[in-house]
């Protein structure tokens, strides 16, 4: 048990040390960028594990939520003057709001039903953004404002990537804590046997939709942080297709663990670069990959970890015999 | 000890005209019935005679079509299962409904999820000495609990993986950590092997004894007839008898519908 406490704890300092590392090995731009989406991503996943999968319930709407809070921010800094670190509040506020507003109404379908709201929802929300004059229609919103902190203006990808790596700190963190709680637990008894959960005393539409309004405050959050990292933003970002990444990070990383969460992240986020070889192959490879992965490796690529020892383990045995 | 640690209504619970319809189906049919305090009662008749649908309505899984339900003398008959079970009635299943993919440990804590809180999920963000204060108590009081229902050696197992008989340990150790003052059993005994029986018994005979009335459907005849002081017998959706275990033994009509032949006990 201690064994296990200390090589966690060794595994997090060096995965932390690479993380700080990773700005000064030379990277160009456009790698940085997709680094910081990377961190952004892992924000979104960590807080749809919440309701995709702790509780089960496969939501394609996250996208939408991300560009509202990415919205909140761009609108509010660039038409009402304010600050982005103010922003930022509305902008959790916003993400507090759709989780009530869509969750007490999804309460009421369920299964696949649930899960075709969610892409309505999706569709509603990037067609409202693109066709209202007063969200700057296909164009997008221009010249948001980046962040102050200490005197630094976080303007740069790499000054981005270490602002946003601090922030993710800080939800993985809030996360741990929730995920080790009673409440993380209340969110996997919602998933492994939703009969019993209101025997225990626990009320079934409140929890669903705690879990809930967590994932929409964490994508918003995440969006936020977006349109002040890319200084404008557009609505063609948020669309379906975007949603359902999401959805495969989270799946292709492994449900329910942090680390899992992350990977799955950063490996779809560079896949396009990964892949890039490929050329016309690449949307057909990419695909074939996902398929494969989710038969043969159901549980992530966290699962993989222990199997790889394991396999070791057996060959190192078998040499010795 | 055979006070009941809460007081009240002489009854713990009283249930008037109780009727619940399936479609065309009357699944329980105008029933009336009353569990006294420091009383274990039995809940008996052939398959498919209405025996779960009572205690679901009971609990508040199943709205009744008719009826009401007091529970301690509270008029429970429109709340909603967490509101009851939030007054202190605990409940298993015929098919045991754990958390598979949690710990042993982790399902007997969820039971206890209303009585170790304050606020929300905001305060236990904010506030951490609190709340890890709490998240320690309802431990130990797991804890606590898995060790009376046998459970302790394997309480961070996954729960899918115990063997039946620990499942339904554990199902009755999540209802204990309510700190109920009624447990509804939905055939504790079914599936267990006799010693298991015995164990399973045992406990039950130990929760009674702290002060917690016990409400069973149950099968096994030499459990019913040994345990409980008060039985009501169910046929079709009716009530056809209620007594004492000496006079349901006995009863024409409970043989009849139920028992085939008049009940010898096993010594
Ligand atoms: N949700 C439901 N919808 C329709 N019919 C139901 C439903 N639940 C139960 N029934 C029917 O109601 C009747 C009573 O069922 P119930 O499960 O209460 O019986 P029981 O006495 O517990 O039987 P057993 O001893 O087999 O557990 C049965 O005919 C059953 O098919
Ligand atoms: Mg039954």
């Amino acid at each position: 048990m201690k064994n296990l406490r200390t090589s966690k704890a060794i595994s997090i300092a060096a995965v932390l040390i690479v993380a700080l590392i990773v700005p000064q090995l030379g990277f160009n731009d456009y790698i940085m960028t997709i680094f910081v989406q990377g961190l952004l991503y892992s924000i979104i996943v960590l807080g749809l594990n919440f309701i995709t999968g702790m509780t089960g319930q496969m939501n394609l709407g996250n996208a939408a939520v991300f560009g509202l809070g990415a919205y909140t921010a761009a609108l509010s800094t660039t038409k009402l003057g304010i600050s982005p670190w103010l922003a930022m509040i509305l902008v959790a506020l916003m993400g507090w709001l759709i989780g009530l507003v869509l969750g007490y109404p999804s309460l009421r379908v369920k299964g696949v039903y649930l899960t075709l709201t969610t892409i309505a929802f999706n569709e509603i929300v990037r067609l409202c953004l693109q066709n209202m004059e007063w969200t700057g229609g296909v164009g997008g919103v221009r010249s948001i404002p980046r962040f102050h902190i200490f005197g630094f203006l976080i303007n740069t990808p790499v000054r981005n990537y270490y602002f946003i790596l601090i922030i993710l700190v800080f939800v993985i963190f809030i996360t741990y804590r929730i995920i080790h709680s009673k409440y993380g637990r209340a969110f996997i008894a919602v998933r492994d046997n939703v009969d019993a959960v209101e025997t225990c005393g626990i009320k079934l539409s409140r929890i669903k939709v705690q879990a809930f309004t967590l994932s929409t405050i964490y994508g918003a959050i995440a969006g936020g942080l977006y349109a002040s990292f890319m200084g404008y933003v557009s609505p063609t970002t948020f669309t379906m297709n975007l949603s359902m990444s999401f959805a495969v990070m989270l799946i292709i990383g492994g449900r329910c663990s942090i680390a899992g969460c992350i990977i799955g992240a950063f490996v779809i986020s560079f896949a396009p670069e990964l892949l890039r070889f490929l050329g016309t192959y690449y949307q057909f490879t990419y695909a074939l990959i996902i398929m494969l992965a989710l038969i043969f490796n159901p549980n992530g690529l966290v699962a993989l970890g222990p199997k790889i020892k394991h396999l070791f383990v057996k060959i190192f045995h078998k040499a010795e015999a | 000890m055979t006070e009941s640690k809460y007081t009240g209504s002489e009854n713990i619970l009283e249930v008037r005209g109780l009727t619940k319809r399936f479609g065309g189906l009357v699944a329980v049919d105008n029933v009336d019935m009353t569990v006294k305090k420091r009383e274990i009662h039995s809940l008996i008749g052939p398959n498919g005679a209405g025996k779960t649908t009572t205690l679901s309505m009971i609990n508040g899984t199943l709205n009744p079509s008719e009826g009401t339900i007091l529970f301690d003398g509270e008029d429970i008959s429109a709340r909603s299962t967490d509101q009851v079970a939030k007054m202190g009635m605990g409940r298993t299943f015929q098919n045991i409904k754990l958390f598979s993919t949690l710990t042993v440990i982790e399902n007997i804590m969820l039971g206890g999820f209303c009585n170790y809180t304050k606020g929300g999920l905001l305060r236990f963000l904010i506030n951490f000495r609190e709340s890890s204060r709490y998240e320690h108590e309802m431990r130990e009081k797991a804890e606590a609990l898995a060790d009376f229902v046998g459970v302790y050696a394997m309480k961070d197992k996954v729960v899918s993986d115990l063997p039946y008989g620990r499942q339904k340990m554990t199902e009755l150790g999540r209802a204990l950590m309510l700190d109920p003052k009624l447990i509804l059993l939905d055939e504790p005994a079914a599936g267990l092997n006799p010693t298991e029986r015995a164990e399973f018994i045992d406990i039950m005979m130990k929760v009674y004894d702290g002060g917690t009335d016990l409400m069973l459907i149950e099968h096994n005849m030499d459990v019913v007839m040994n345990i409980s002081n008060m039985i009501t017998v169910l046929s079709f959706g009716r009530k056809i008898a209620e007594g004492a275990p000496k006079e349901i033994q006995k009863n024409p009509e409970v043989i009849k519908a139920y028992l085939g032949s008049e009940y010898k006990p096993v010594i």
